[in-house]
């Protein structure tokens, strides 16, 4: 099986007067339908390689290294290439649901019509048929009402309504490979759950991979095959999420196993941790 | 993050909705009736523009609703063309300031780096620059005339435009829709149709009015300093200067334009904040 992603040495700085290196050389590769989880604190890098696998770096950062795709339509070079060509990859091949949905929609448009660009740029609908397409993606996150929601703006529906609707948009190409960005920490509790399971039947029912980035241990646990640890910057484990549950190489890896293990005895629902 | 949800409903506050439709309203009636005299004036006036039978200097009357000016001419047939004349000066330059304006701006907040401080650099070169200044080099260039008086000022208000384009597109740009429509596969121009100019719009709607109506008054300086339109063309603020000189004999023919200057620039000041309001749908939940 070939890697679908396939990331080595992967690393971003900042250019300028003072340049530093923010995330130094992450080496991992993601076959199609794997499910791929990223954990680490604030500051790890971890969000800024989904943004480096993406290729959207605000200026001035840079990536460095490799990052290939190789999705139906072909194979490219993430780092180093020009926008332009990028995004015939973007929503295709890679789409991304990202951590607030609230900044993540545009707030002047109404639900309907963003989520009408990406069917209409990729899929070519007009029309009824673009129309009848917007009202199915709703449907198929699983919100009710579709045709008020598609009425809506977003300061009109809810945070999670919103985060479904964030999904729909990242899913109206029908990407190979879908990067969530933590996409429930914005969201309480049981919204979270929703959308986790929203996530795991979508990625299940069309056989995307996905690159899951979290710092909440048992909800990566409950989604990923595999795991990264980052910390600093740094790659510092990486194996399947059973091994890294039972057997943490990396003192930092034993001590966030630990610190969820210890939650876990004081809360009796295991998926409910982190936030708060 | 809390888990908490508040069951707290929070009535819309009645007042500021009241005001704002008012706003729309006495704007709108403003602006309205000095665009329907501009525009009848077109098809027809109580008078030739230069017919002088009327006698010099008369004040209103039955015939002459506004009196006469001191050529004899009908002042309310001049007032009506002035209207026009505004009107012609307020959409051409406003035209003029934001599609020049507006480009200039999205360019510096799309290219950045050297392209964004070469027209960042220009700007503040137009901003410093005096109008009346400018609006002398144009006349000198084309002559005095109605469209050198609309080129000067336009030219004027882009710089300014281009700069409020500048600071709040780049704000666009940077939030996390951007880049979540980048995700999704939007071209840079993409970008721009579907979010940049969509959510910049509100934040330019005001000073464009506001340009309307300081084009109008600057048209009439411009006028009164004998760089606008030429006579017998007849612009409010040329009316004014003639009406200078009589004004202690004649004050009905300085007093009108004067009011219907300030009535079309107070209306249409006025219609621009009603129709921002209306152009933001989310200030508008939040009345």
């Amino acid at each position: 099986m070939t890697a679908l992603l396939d990331l080595t040495g992967l690393s971003v700085r900042i250019e300028g007067p003072a340049p530093r290196t923010l995330v130094h050389g992450v080496d991992v590769s993601l076959a199609a339908g794997e499910r791929l989880g990223i954990i680490g604190e604030s500051g790890s890098g971890k969000s800024l390689t989904a943004l480096a696998v993406l290729g959207l770096l605000p200026y001035p950062l840079v990536a460095g290294g490799s990052a290939r795709i190789a999705g139906d339509t072909g194979a490219i070079e993430i780092v180093g290439t020009p926008a332009r060509r990028l995004d015939r990859v973007r929503g295709t091949t890679v789409g991304a649901v990202f951590q607030e949905p609230l900044a993540s929609l545009d707030p002047l448009m109404r639900v309907g019509g963003q989520l009408a660009w990406p069917l209409r740029r990729h899929r070519g609908l007009r029309g009824d048929a673009l129309r009848r397409a917007v009202l199915d993606a709703l449907a198929e996150v699983q919100l009710a009402d579709p045709e008020r929601i598609a009425r809506s703006y977003i300061h009109e529906i809810s945070g999670g309504q919103r985060q479904r609707v964030a999904i729909a948009l990242a899913l109206a190409a029908d990407p190979q490979l879908l990067i969530a960005d933590e996409p429930t920490t914005a969201l309480d509790v049981t919204v979270q759950a929703g959308i986790l399971d929203l996530l795991q039947r979508e990625v299940t029912e069309r056989g995307m991979s996905l690159l899951f980035i979290s710092h909440d241990l048992p909800v990566l646990a409950g989604i990923a095959d595999r795991v990264l640890v980052m910390r600093g910057g740094r790659q510092i484990e990486l194996g399947a999420t059973a091994q890294i549950l039972a057997a943490p190489v990396d003192p930092y890896t034993a001590q966030l196993v630990a610190a969820s293990r210890r939650l876990d005895e004081f809360l009796p629902v295991a998926e409910s941790g982190g936030g708060a | 993050m809390t888990a908490t949800t508040l069951p707290v409903t929070v009535p819309a506050p009645a007042r500021p909705r009241r005001r704002r439709s008012v706003n729309l309203a006495v704007g709108g009636a403003l602006f309205g009736l000095i665009a329907v005299i501009g525009i009848v004036s077109v098809f027809w006036t109580p008078f030739a523009f230069d017919d002088t039978e009327g006698g010099r200097l008369q004040p209103p009357s039955a015939e002459h609703w506004a009196g006469t000016d001191r050529l004899g001419r009908d002042l309310f047939t001049q007032l009506m063309i002035g209207a026009r004349l505004a009107l012609a000066v307020g959409f051409g330059s406003v035209a003029i300031a934001a599609v020049v304006g507006i480009s200039l701006g999205l360019l510096a907040a799309i290219a950045r780096r050297w392209v964004d401080d070469a027209v960042s650099s220009l700007l503040d070169i137009a901003i410093a620059f005096p109008t009346l200044l400018l609006a002398m080099l144009i006349v000198a260039w084309r002559g005095a005339s109605l469209e050198s008086a609309i080129l000067a000022i336009g030219l004027a208000g882009a710089a300014v435009i281009a700069r409020l384009t500048r600071v709040s597109a780049t704000r666009v740009l940077a939030q996390d829709f951007v880049t979540a429509s980048r995700t999704s596969g939007t071209s840079t121009w993409g970008i721009v149709r579907l979010h940049v100019l969509r959510n910049v719009w509100p934040t330019l709607i005001v000073p464009l009015a506001l340009q309307f109506g300081g084009a109008v008054g600057a048209e009439a300086s411009l006028s009164y300093l004998g760089l606008g339109s030429p006579p017998p063309n007849a612009s409010w603020g040329r009316m004014l200067q003639e009406a200078q000189s009589t004004v202690l004999v004649a004050p009905t023919a300085a007093v009108v334009p004067g009011i219907l200057l300030v009535a079309l620039i107070i209306g249409v000041n006025l219609l621009a904040d009603g129709l921002r309001d209306v152009a933001d749908p989310t200030t508008r939940s939040i009345r």
